[in-house]
């Protein structure tokens, strides 16, 4: 090993030996237990744990509570990818237009949800989803609109919930995207305005091109993110009304923690990772082609 | 008691002597002013950490002082919902952080002792004396004691006299055939209204029919479920049967909002409760005149039916930092002083029959109710899956009454769902690991 190589490894040491303490065992140690019955009859005593190698994904896949979690996470990334993604973009260009004063102050205001404490505003948002005395349903009854029982109806809690969840995290995006718009340069704009491009055009052929990493990026963070969706359920409806807004991770910590069932939850960590992987992997390769990575 | 006090450990409250302490508290509080140089030297380090639920929770602050007083420990009080308590406990215990002392529904005890959280009785303690058989048998896991009743409850039917006297009855029938007239007749009365409030994400009215059948719930020395059996299945067609016919809304907790705002307008007539409905109801006096209301026992197939055994008991922490100090504040919070006093407060029932006579809960018709309720009631099984298996069988029956089960089908799920639960306890029992 050469002094430029020793002192490489010097400098990532640290983080090398916490990415290792804090991630891959961790990691290494769920994917074992997901193939151990671990239980709370294994936390009285280990002696009582199994190896039961895919038994863990064979009981899952016969459970129709999963499947249920799976099709409502599926259902709120759906929902909630494009319009957290949609939501930011247009905010960020908004902001970025020319005529639009006090920017700064906007960013500032827009980007606040995103560092406030997420149980909190959890909690505020149920003042405001409330049915009865909630701030929405009293805007909705100035239109002459008939209350909505937005948490209380296995029909409308995922919306509401996604209100919430777009809300607190639309900031994050919204600079990401105002910093890739400064670079967009504004001659290729306006040699393409005066070539006759028009609004869409130009978004689509100069706009696009130049913030498609953030794009990128944005997508892959968001999916990521959509995917693990768990404390907005747990503080706002408990996984209810009927399960309807129980995710796959919600799934996971009631296996793990309320019936402390940890080698069923593991296996559940282990497919949710999997999952996140792919389409991650599916996202970069689709960066790939339009040369965005 | 001044030997201990120059111990410097002032513990008078003592766990051996549970009944000593009405005595003790009146005699302290002039010893509190004597000992004041000793207090003064002890270090305030010295302090317990207790768990309460739900609405003890709430109130358990008002109980402390005296007992803090007496014997110098500081009690730092943690109110946790119900709703979240359970996995509280067990991540607390897998993570060595349990309290002092905890407040628990006695249903857990079976799962929390497995996992070795609980800290045995103290030897020839008084504290299980003077208490009701059925409390006594609801602490127990094998044959040994494990925690300290603290109070009783059951299951019953809180009735709208109005209502009910309407359709021509003084208070709703014990016996189901007798019970589904009456609630027929509310019905066709009032078309926009219900009988009777079954929520849909509350296991106990099922559980309460359940209790009525001669079937133990599980078999095979509990390692698996016995929910196809003639009796659970008539009690699940029952159930349903009250749903079908519209006796009751379907609907769960969160939809209905206020309960009582709900009785109290008359949208159902019969309220299958807890204790703690006593406490609500009486809270809410201006709304609910006690002229209006009264409570009979859950109804049974041939008349007056059993419940499931309910209660809340209290445990110490097998690594509590002062076991003493801890066995007295249970010892304290046990005594039937204080066990008045929290039904004075909440409505939770005492367990203790010295408590009972003294609160004069003999002479009043809902205690009444309650009491001979409890002495129907039917443990639960004790094996540590049971809150797993009532959660899951509910959730059945909810898929049942929203239309993707008939009875039949719906007890096959049942035991499909809780056999799996209890595959683990079946091989543990097959290689001789557990009892």
């Amino acid at each position: 090993m050469n002094r430029q190589a020793r002192a490489g490894l010097v400098f990532t040491a640290p983080v090398l030996l916490a990415t290792i303490l804090l991630l891959v065992l961790p990691t290494a140690g769920a994917l074992l237990l997901s193939v151990t019955d671990f239980d709370i009859y294994a936390l009285a005593d280990l002696a009582n744990l199994r190896f039961i190698g895919a038994g863990n994904y064979a009981e899952l896949f016969h459970t129709p509570s999963f499947w249920r979690a799976v099709g409502n996470t599926l259902l709120f990334a759906g929902l909630g990818v494009p319009a957290a993604i949609g939501t930011s973009l247009l905010t960020a260009m908004v902001i970025n237009a020319a005529t639009v004063r006090w920017k700064s102050l906007w960013r500032l205001l827009l980007f606040a949800p995103y560092v406030t404490t997420l149980v909190a505003t959890a909690l505020v948002w149920r003042y405001v989803l409330d049915t009865r005395s909630g701030l929405l349903n009293y805007a909705l009854s100035g239109f002459g609109l008939a209350p909505v029982a937005w948490l209380e109806n296995p029909r409308t809690s995922v919306p509401a919930t996604l209100i919430f969840i777009v809300w607190k995290a639309f900031g994050y995006n919204m600079l990401v995207f105002t910093a890739a718009l400064s670079t967009v340069s504004t001659e290729l704009q306006e040699a393409a305005r005066l070539d006759g491009a028009g609004a869409w055009a130009r978004f689509r052929h100069v706009t696009l091109p130049a913030i498609g990493p953030a794009l990128l990026l944005a997508a892959v963070l968001s999916v990521a993110n959509f995917l693990q969706i768990f404390t907005e359920p747990y503080v706002m409806t408990h996984g209810g009304p009927a399960q309807s807004t129980e995710t796959v991770l919600y799934f996971m910590f009631d296996q793990g923690f309320t019936w402390w069932n940890l080698g069923m939850a593991s296996a559940v960590a282990v497919i949710l990772f999997v999952a996140i992987f792919a389409l991650t992997a599916a996202q970069a390769r689709l960066g790939r082609r339009y040369e965005w990575l | 008691m001044l030997a201990a006090h120059r111990k410097g450990t002032v513990v008078i409250i003592d766990a051996d002597i549970g009944e000593v302490v009405t005595l003790a508290r009146r005699e302290l509080l002039g010893l509190a002013a004597a000992g004041a140089v000793a207090a003064c030297a002890r270090s305030r380090g010295r302090g317990l950490t207790w768990w309460a639920m739900g609405t003890a929770g709430e109130n358990a602050p008002l109980l402390l002082p005296p007992f803090e007083r007496a014997t110098g420990n500081q009690v730092d009080i943690q109110t946790i919902p119900w709703t979240g308590a359970h996995e509280k406990l067990l991540t607390a215990s897998a993570g060595n952080s349990l309290p002092d002392v905890m407040m628990l529904n006695s249903a857990w005890l079976p799962e929390l002792a497995l996992i070795g959280a609980l800290a045995p009785l103290p030897p020839q303690t008084a504290l299980l004396a003077d208490q009701f058989p059925g409390a006594v048998e609801s602490i127990k896991v094998g044959s040994h004691a494990v925690a300290v009743p603290w109070t009783a409850d059951s299951w019953v039917q809180f009735y709208r006299r109005d209502l009910v006297r309407e359709v021509g009855y003084d208070s709703p029938p014990l016996d189901w055939a007798e019970w589904k007239r009456m609630a027929r007749a509310i019905v066709r009365r009032h078309s926009d209204r219900h009988a009777t409030l079954h929520l849909l994400d509350w296991p106990e009215p099922l559980f309460a029919y359940a209790a009525q059948q001669p079937e133990p719930l599980l078999r095979d020395c509990a390692s698996r479920g016995n929910f196809a059996s003639p009796g659970f299945r008539t009690a699940l067609a029952f159930y349903k049967s009250i749903y079908d016919e519209r006796l009751s809304p379907t609907l769960t907790g969160a939809e209905v909002g206020d309960t009582y705002i709900a009785f109290r307008r008359g949208w159902f007539a019969v309220l299958p409760s807890n204790a703690v409905t006593i406490g609500d109801l009486r809270l809410r006096a201006q709304m609910f005149p006690r002229a209006l209301w009264g409570a009979v026992l859950t109804p049974g197939p041939g008349g007056s039916g059993n419940a499931m055994a309910r209660g809340a008991s209290l445990a110490v922490s097998r690594h509590a930092r002062d076991p003493h100090a801890a066995w007295s504040l249970v010892a304290y919070l046990t005594s039937p002083e204080v066990q008045r006093r929290i039904y004075g407060i909440t409505g939770d029932l005492p367990t203790r029959t010295g408590a009972w006579d003294a609160a004069g809960l003999g002479g009043d018709p809902v205690s009444r109710v309650f009491a001979s309720q409890i002495a129907r009631s039917v443990a639960p099984p004790a094996v540590p899956e049971w809150e797993r298996i009532v959660f899951e069988v509910q959730q059945v029956a909810e898929h049942m009454v929203r239309g993707e089960y008939g009875v039949d089908a719906a007890t096959r799920e049942m035991d499909r769902r809780i056999d799996r639960i209890l595959e683990k306890r079946r091989s543990l029992l097959d290689r001789g690991r557990i009892a």
